[in-house]
């Protein structure tokens, strides 16, 4: 019986020595705020925790990308104190959440548009939410056919683990498949970066993301803005969200705060998408 | 049907077509693999060198999968089993093969194919200690099986249920003759009324034997049930509960056809787990398990009770992509003796197990 406690203990031991000395000497609570998720939401939470930490320098917030899907399951297993989200959370994931324990709040930080993009050289100015579920489902597939030239319509879509795409794919596909040549990216700027390189590309980014290199389409006659979104003219805006573990509290409650506050929505404004207060 | 072995050839057509799949369908295919290796030192009573049974190492599991994003309302999974493969002397080993639909109810899914088993635990055990699901471990049911599960999730995360059908005997069996006569029919409800309180329940009925189906002797109506809780609170603590019983009747000749004598086994399993990260920011977690075995009345007439008590106790430290697990587990047996009555130990066995894992995104 003493050998079994030797090697127990002797495991104990070099499981201890091979702990990284942050794990014993753990920062304390209150100190850092990590967050990950929508690459939509990205900007804001980079934007907003740059000026945070400069009023506040000894806090330290971290930020990461990787997809609503990844900011969702974060919080839900507890690594991260924030996970952003451009997409409501689902109820699979709200039963996950529950059973560990979790009570996600969800808080809403600004609105989006998703602005339909195409290259900027490409003469089609508008497109009906029809025309453009029938481009992105295969059903229309040369720009002849809305006008514009004799040229291959290339669809560029996000993947799966996008908001994004949740979204388009709600709102404007009505949950009809893309079309199997589409090509699928894993961030917006990866949308962007096509669509500018490829005549006849066709694809969608968060406004925010939108800049003069490429084209924005109209669709139905409006055009992606922070008026229309405003409005509620049009048709495919959605909110962008960050989720917490309960009720927000200490320094999470702290940049929550900040966020949502006239200097948070001030910046959410400057990078281009639309505040909620 | 019931082969899941299948040729070379087979499998190089199948992982062609998965990456071909790359031009066919728009989308993403997520390609992972994990793989399990472990050291088990074991011993009959205590670890002096005269009584070591086992001191080895191996790569206990190793998987490799594929899920192909079909369409927005399809996605599939493609896992093939390593070590099964390599340990059975066969090619290739499927342990998953299914389609997953989503269909227009929202939330409603259905799974068609070589799938999990949608039972107590079985299908959302995630091996805080080395020791499978207590059904698995006990080999009442496999972790997979060929079949239909219609499952969802209850509006507000309140739980999940699901409904199935699978042939009941495990993608490993390879015996067509011991092979089920008709499917296993089982169902699972879990309830989450608050947060971090989840109760549960499955049910599973099997039809089971050989020799054709006119004939019933022989033949067992196999039964089983299992009650589950889990309560999670303070980001800290885990606790775990589980009821699990068996219940066969095996018809030994036709005037009692089809209900025999019922043969009763009885489980209860209790796992306690702390997990260290809202304190440390570092995945440590301590595990303590108690399984209890009850000894069933058959042994006991006999007077060679067969109830067991298996205690465990873990480290488990995740880091990236990497798991390590050191678990100590002592199982004590019964014993019925006018001498000594009760349970004592009979085996010690030590695991240390890494099980590192990679994932990818492929996107069209």
């Amino acid at each position: 019986m003493k050998n079994i406690y030797r090697i127990v203990f002797t495991l104990a031991v070099f499981t201890l020595l091979f702990t990284p000395e942050k794990n014993v000497y753990a920062k304390k609570k209150g100190e850092s705020i990590t967050m990950a998720g929508s690459t939509t939401v990205l900007p804001i939470a980079q934007k907003t925790a740059e000026v945070f930490m400069n009023k506040n320098p000894d806090v330290n917030i971290s930020v990461r990308g990787g997809g609503s899907s990844v900011g969702v399951a974060a919080i839900i297993d507890g690594t991260v104190d924030i996970g952003n989200s451009s997409r409501p959370i689902q109820t699979k994931e709200l039963a996950l959440g529950r059973s560990k324990g979790r009570i996600l709040k969800e808080i809403p930080i600004a609105r989006d548009g998703i602005a339909v993009i195409v290259h900027k050289d490409n003469p089609v100015e508008n497109l009906s939410l029809e025309q453009l579920r029938d481009i992105f489902t295969g059903k229309i597939a040369n720009w002849k056919e809305l006008g514009g030239k004799n040229m291959p319509i290339v669809v560029v879509s996000r993947d799966t683990s996008s908001g994004t795409f949740e979204i388009f794919k709600e709102k404007v596909l009505k949950n009809a498949k893309v079309k199997d040549q589409a090509i699928m990216t894993a961030a917006n700027q990866a949308v962007l970066t096509t669509v500018m390189d490829t005549p006849g590309a066709i694809g969608y980014v968060g406004i925010g993301f939108v800049s003069d290199d490429i084209k924005v389409l109209s669709i139905n006659g409006i055009k992606a803005s922070k008026d229309s979104v405003i409005k509620g003219t049009y048709p495919v805006s959605r909110k962008l969200y960050m989720y917490v573990n309960g009720e927000p509290q200490g320094l999470v409650k702290r940049y929550i705060d900040f966020v949502l506050s006239e200097e948070g929505q001030s910046i959410v404004e400057e990078i281009g998408y639309v505040r909620v207060k | 049907m019931k082969n899941f072995f299948i040729k070379k050839s087979m499998i190089y057509v199948l992982l062609g077509f998965l990456f071909a799949s790359q031009s066919i369908f728009a989308g993403e295919t997520k390609v992972a693999g994990e793989i399990w290796t472990r050291y088990t030192l074991s011993s009959v009573t205590n670890f002096s060198k005269h009584n070591i049974k086992q001191s080895s190492s191996e790569i206990a599991r190793g998987y490799l999968t594929f899920q192909p994003k079909l369409s927005d309302m399809m996605s599939g999974r493609f896992t093939i089993d390593v070590i099964s493969a390599y340990s059975s002397g066969k090619s290739a080993f499927l342990k998953y093969a299914y389609l997953t639909w989503q269909t227009p109810v929202p939330d409603l899914f259905v799974d068609i194919g070589l799938a999990k088993n949608m039972f107590g635990m079985l299908h959302t055990w995630d091996y805080t200690v080395i020791e499978k699901d207590l059904v698995d471990r006990l080999g009442y049911l496999a972790s997979a099986d060929m079949g239909v599960q219609i499952y969802g999730f209850i509006p507000m995360g309140f739980g999940n249920y699901s409904i199935g059908m699978s042939h009941g005997e495990g993608y490993k069996k390879d015996d067509t003759a011991k092979l089920s006569l008709f499917p296993a029919y089982m169902a699972d409800l879990n309830l989450i009324p608050l947060p971090g309180v989840s109760i549960g329940g499955s049910y599973l009925y099997d039809y089971v034997g050989s020799g054709g189906i006119t004939n019933k002797i022989g033949k067992t109506h196999k039964y089983l049930m299992t009650a589950y809780v889990k309560l999670s609170g303070f980001n800290f603590v885990t606790l775990y509960g589980q009821y699990l019983q068996r219940e066969q009747r095996t018809a030994t000749n036709t005037s009692v056809a089809p209900v025999g004598q019922p043969k009763m086994n009885e489980h209860y399993m209790t796992m306690l787990v702390l997990n260290f990260y809202s304190l440390l920011e570092q995945q440590l977690e301590l595990v303590g398990k108690v399984d209890y075995d009850k000894s069933t009345e058959e042994s006991l007439k006999k007077g060679k009770p067969d109830g067991k008590i298996l205690v465990t106790a873990g480290i488990n430290y995740t880091f990236d992509a990497a798991k390590i697990q050191l678990n100590y587990t002592q199982q004590m047996s019964e014993v019925l003796d006018p001498k000594k009555s009760g349970y004592f130990a009979t085996t010690h066995q030590i695991d240390l197990q890494l099980v590192w894992k990679f994932s990818s995104k492929i996107v069209d």
